[in-house]
């Protein structure tokens, strides 16, 4: 099966880079997306919910992404993204506490919340547990 | 020459400087090593993140179906009458020559800028020197110099973006240091905004034939790039200046304290020779005294 390079790289590191992946499906705004070697050039923006890479040799590895971009070339398909983690660091019950709070914030329904912002942290927050959940499931 | 309880004080003084310059010089060190992992480590975002926009608006067909209104910061002005440095250095001094290196930097390129010049600082010393001097400061970043994060880079970006977009100024240029090594950091100057095309030579040609499909659309796509590309640009001069302000810290520091022994070993000469020539005057005066008293009494 022809492989090609992928990396995810966050402002602060590069999280992940392997030349043997064969898949990797994302979420784009308009929704499931999956390329594989030689796919055409493709730039997409990414929504806020897991990366999934398959390898060459059957490993499935997942990323929380909470939004950014993703670029493939034919050859070489880079993840950009400002926050970015390995499903298998995820903190669950970090995770969990997350999310509660932005419920709780989007349910207070008060003035002072900004409304966007906290339905954001709801989308990282269960990106964080989808993403946790599909590498321990 | 000075007398022995003098050079005694001076002594102790210069030796309570050489321990706090050492301190500084250890405490430099330390965060030096972890600001140079983050300036590495901050480097492959950087490339890539430009990279891709570089594709995007490498690809003329696709910059001529843009509403350039659309994408403010990609947009490239007929005139050009007013350019906005952004200048970063220290929020201390104590850091040798660093400041001053990008300072004097900026006012050599400010001065042989034709165009009107507007600053925007990161760095209270940067403030400083340029509000001292009366130019027109738009907005001064500070506090964060030597351990910037990338909400930092984002607050910079988004003024500096909104500024662009009001017309405050046609052209962004940014000063800061690059990082070599804890002896050698290098100031330097490159524009940032508007948002420019690679230049067109063969390995960016290859790339600029490739033409990249985009989910959901160019549009989009750009809009939501640009910004995130200057982030990533303010983020790594910060990260690269940050690193260069504790390298440059380090290396002052050091010499203040070997500066510091090598006064107190010379001090300590001189205590010794007025110590010793005060024993040898007393040892005069008594062998002087007990002569004169013979010689009275004979």
């Amino acid at each position: 099966m022809t492989t090609f390079t992928f990396e995810i790289v966050t402002p602060d590191k590069m999280l992940f880079s392997t030349d043997k992946a064969t898949y990797v499906g994302f979420t784009a705004p308009s929704g499931s997306m999956g390329i594989e070697a030689k796919h055409l050039p493709i730039t997409a923006s990414l929504s806020i919910a897991p990366v999934k890479i398959n390898l060459e040799d059957g490993t499935v590895k997942y990323f929380s992404v909470a939004g950014g971009f993703l670029e493939m070339n034919g050859t070489k398909c880079t993840v950009l993204a400002t926050v970015a983690e390995d499903g298998k660091d995820i903190d669950a019950a970090r995770a969990e506490a997350a999310k509660k709070r932005a419920e709780e914030r989007l349910a207070s329904k008060s003035a002072e919340i900004d409304m966007n912002r906290a339905t954001i942290a709801l989308q990282k927050a269960l990106t964080r547990l989808k993403t946790k959940a599909k590498v321990s499931g | 020459m000075a007398n022995a309880r003098e050079i005694r004080r001076h002594m102790k003084s210069i030796s309570n400087i050489g321990k706090i310059t050492k301190a500084m010089k250890m405490v430099a060190a330390a965060r030096l090593r972890r600001a140079q992992e983050r300036a590495a480590a901050s480097r492959p975002y950087a490339i890539k993140i430009k990279e891709v926009l570089s594709h995007v608006v490498a690809d003329e067909g696709i910059l001529a179906g843009l509403d350039i209104k659309r994408h403010p910061l990609l947009q490239q002005r007929a005139e050009i009458k007013r350019v906005a440095y952004l200048v970063m250095c220290s929020d201390k001094g104590l850091a040798g020559a660093y400041s001053s290196n990008v300072l004097k930097m900026a006012a050599a390129e400010i001065a042989a800028c034709d165009k009107e010049v507007v600053v925007i600082t990161s760095g209270r010393k940067a403030r400083d020197y340029f509000l001292h001097r009366g130019y027109t400061v738009l907005n001064s970043h500070m506090g964060f110099s030597d351990r910037p994060q990338y909400t930092n880079a984002a607050d910079i970006a988004k003024d500096a973006a909104k500024r662009f977009a009001d017309g405050e100024f046609d052209e962004l240029r940014i000063v800061y240091t690059i990082f070599k090594t804890a002896l050698s950091q290098i100031p330097t100057v490159e524009k940032i905004l508007p948002v420019e095309p690679p230049a067109k030579d063969s390995k960016a040609g290859e790339q600029a034939n490739a033409s990249f499909m985009f989910e959901p659309s160019e549009d989009e796509i750009l809009s939501a790039l640009a910004p995130k590309y200057l982030e990533t640009v303010i983020f790594a001069a910060l990260v690269q200046s940050a690193a260069s302000e504790l390298g440059s810290r380090m290396t002052a520091m050091t010499s203040a304290t070997d500066n510091a022994a090598a006064l107190v070993a010379n001090l300590e000469l001189s205590y010794n020779k007025a110590r010793q020539a005060g024993i040898t005057r007393e040892l005069n005066e008594i062998v002087g005294g007990v002569e004169a008293l013979a010689q009275s009494q004979e």
